[in-house]
């Protein structure tokens, strides 16, 4: 590989990762990888990266850029005499480096299901309410409507089993065990901090008044209000469903660490 | 292009780590390209105390001045290795700064509501780690070695270059020097993340030493970001204990998946294996410890 298609190369990966930034951004697909928290910071990195890219062709374009840079990649490489061996690692970079950004591109990314649990049991996911928690004798209204995961989840860490009797609405995916009862499922979200890898499940019991027809990893919105279940000495956070509706994946399917 | 389930999840998990890796390998490329233009071999020996311990102390501390995680850490390394920062120095320089800096205390103190006693242990389990490596370091490697860090063919350019291209082709050098080894990183987790079965491991953790035991490994193969991690050690409180939710968070910053195979490129092998065995070895006891304090014998 010649210097100046090395330099091109990489000119040409450096402006492909800030597009994929920009087109995550315009797709409304950037919230099912990152968390809309660090949007600003993604944003200057791919304005950041486009500049460099920029910066890095136009300097190939110059006259002298070929030898410039056949001098940097003999420089650079680690193998590092201009041999075969420093030729391979580059272009092997180059190969690695375009994978996750033609996957970024090309794929139709969808939240995370129950699968990406990797085998942990509902039983354990199940949101509790806290051991020894006196029941509010008169629990304040919620700030805001309880109509999702997040808002509930504030709103139960704030006044505890003083939530029982609250009307809600909430979004998840089904996810059905063994574990549970007739008419009983867990509707499930992930909370990210930062991206999906940092992902974490968040289960909500659900009762319904009759046994639905509801595949797993469908996302449902289910309105009802809270309750509490024992179930082995825990006291379950429960969701009596009144109405059960099939919906489509939200635009935003994950909830902040925050909660 | 819509794809199957597992597919599906192991392509948006690679994606978003390399993704969210992005805005923390710029700040360390540019740091290192800045450290380069501005930052002379004379100056950095000037301000170099005397002493291994001092330097050592002083290097492990350095992430507070310069606060980069794990993904930035090894170009900024580097380029003060290149500048004459002794290559023990610059160990423990890459083993404490991805913790020691207000960024990730920061962030382990709101994922654990404020609980500073979890922040200060955090910080002086990976301190110890950095400390000991560092001394250690100093013995098997000769006074004199350092790091090298990718060089552009300025020359003549240079002369030619205004500071901020000179800045940018050093950045964009640096960057494609880790760029293949951070993307590996990435594949190798979100594999692993994808296909391990961590409920059987979650399972294992009931115990003192045996949770300790088990979240460790978990914290080396997850490779979750040092500012993202506490939030998710948080979500394992009610498994496992505080001991093990220490070593969760401080040994998957030092000896992790992702980052692996860019430490095996910038430093000796032994140098390596050094860190793998004293931070598992000295953060084992140190969780184990601070259990029996906590939890009683």
């Amino acid at each position: 590989m010649s210097g100046r298609t090395a330099a091109f190369g990489r000119a040409a990966l450096l402006l492909l990762s800030a597009a994929l930034i920009a087109k995550l951004f315009a797709a409304g697909e950037m919230v099912k990888y990152i968390t809309p928290t660090l949007d600003p910071l993604t944003a200057l990195t791919g304005v950041v990266l486009g500049v460099m890219g920029a910066m890095e062709a136009l300097r190939a374009l110059r006259t002298d850029a070929g030898r410039h840079a056949a001098a940097r990649d003999v420089e650079h490489s680690h193998g590092a005499d201009g041999s075969m061996n420093g030729a391979l690692e580059g272009a092997l970079t180059y190969a690695v480096v375009l994978l996750p950004l033609a996957l970024g591109l090309a794929v139709a990314p969808r939240a995370l299901s129950t699968s990406a649990l990797g085998g942990e049991r509902v039983t354990r996911l199940l949101l509790t309410f806290a051991r020894g928690s006196a029941a509010a004798p008169r629990a304040p209204k919620p700030d805001e409507p309880l109509d999702d995961m997040g808002p509930l989840l504030a709103y139960l860490r704030k006044v505890g089993d003083g939530s029982i009797g609250q009307p809600v609405r909430v979004t998840g995916l089904v996810m059905r065990s063994d574990a549970l009862g007739t008419g009983e499922f867990a509707l499930l979200r992930y909370a990210i901090a930062h991206c999906v890898a940092d992902a974490r499940p968040v289960a909500l019991l659900v009762l319904a008044p009759t046994s639905p027809d509801i595949q797993p990893d469908q996302w449902v919105e289910i309105e009802g209000e809270v309750a509490s279940r024992e179930r082995e000495g825990d006291r379950l956070v429960t969701v009596v469903a009144r109405r059960i509706t099939p919906v489509e994946e939200p635009r935003n399917p994950y909830l902040s660490a925050a909660y | 292009m819509s794809v199957p389930g597992r597919l599906n999840e192991l392509i948006v998990v690679f994606v978003s780590i390399v993704l969210q890796s992005q805005p923390f390998v710029l700040l360390g490329v540019f740091a290192s390209a800045l450290a380069q233009r501005y930052l002379s071999a004379e100056r950095l020996a000037r301000w170099l105390p005397r002493g291994r311990l001092s330097v050592v102390l002083l290097a492990s501390g350095f992430g507070f001045v310069a606060p980069v995680c794990d993904c930035g850490v090894i170009p900024l390394a580097r380029r003060l290795g290149s500048k004459g920062l002794p290559l023990y120095a610059a160990t423990a320089f890459i083993v404490a700064a991805p913790v020691v800096n207000p960024v990730v205390l920061a962030s382990t103190a709101v994922a654990f509501q404020g609980d500073w006693v979890i922040v200060a242990l955090r910080m002086v389990m990976t301190f110890s780690v950095a400390v000991t490596v560092g001394l250690l370091a100093a013995r098997l490697v000769p006074e004199a070695t350092s790091l090298s860090a990718p060089e552009p063919a300025l020359g003549t350019v240079q002369r030619r270059a205004g500071a901020v291209a000179d800045i940018v082709e050093h950045a964009v050098a640096e960057y494609f020097d880790i760029a293949l080894f951070i993307v590996l990183g990435a594949l190798f987790t979100a594999v692993t993340q994808t296909f391990v079965p961590r409920g059987d491991l979650a399972a294992l953790g009931s115990s003192s030493i045996g949770s300790v035991a088990t979240l460790m490994p978990v914290a080396t193969l997850l490779s979750i970001c040092s500012e993202a991690d506490a939030f998710v050690a948080r979500a394992f409180a009610a498994t496992f204990s505080t001991g093990a939710l220490l070593a969760f968070m401080t040994i998957g910053q030092i000896v992790d998946l992702r980052n692996g195979l860019l430490l095996f490129r910038t430093l000796p092998g032994r140098l390596v294996a050094l860190i793998v065995v004293v931070a598992y070895g000295l953060i084992f006891v140190e969780a184990l410890a601070v259990n029996r304090v906590l939890l009683g014998p």
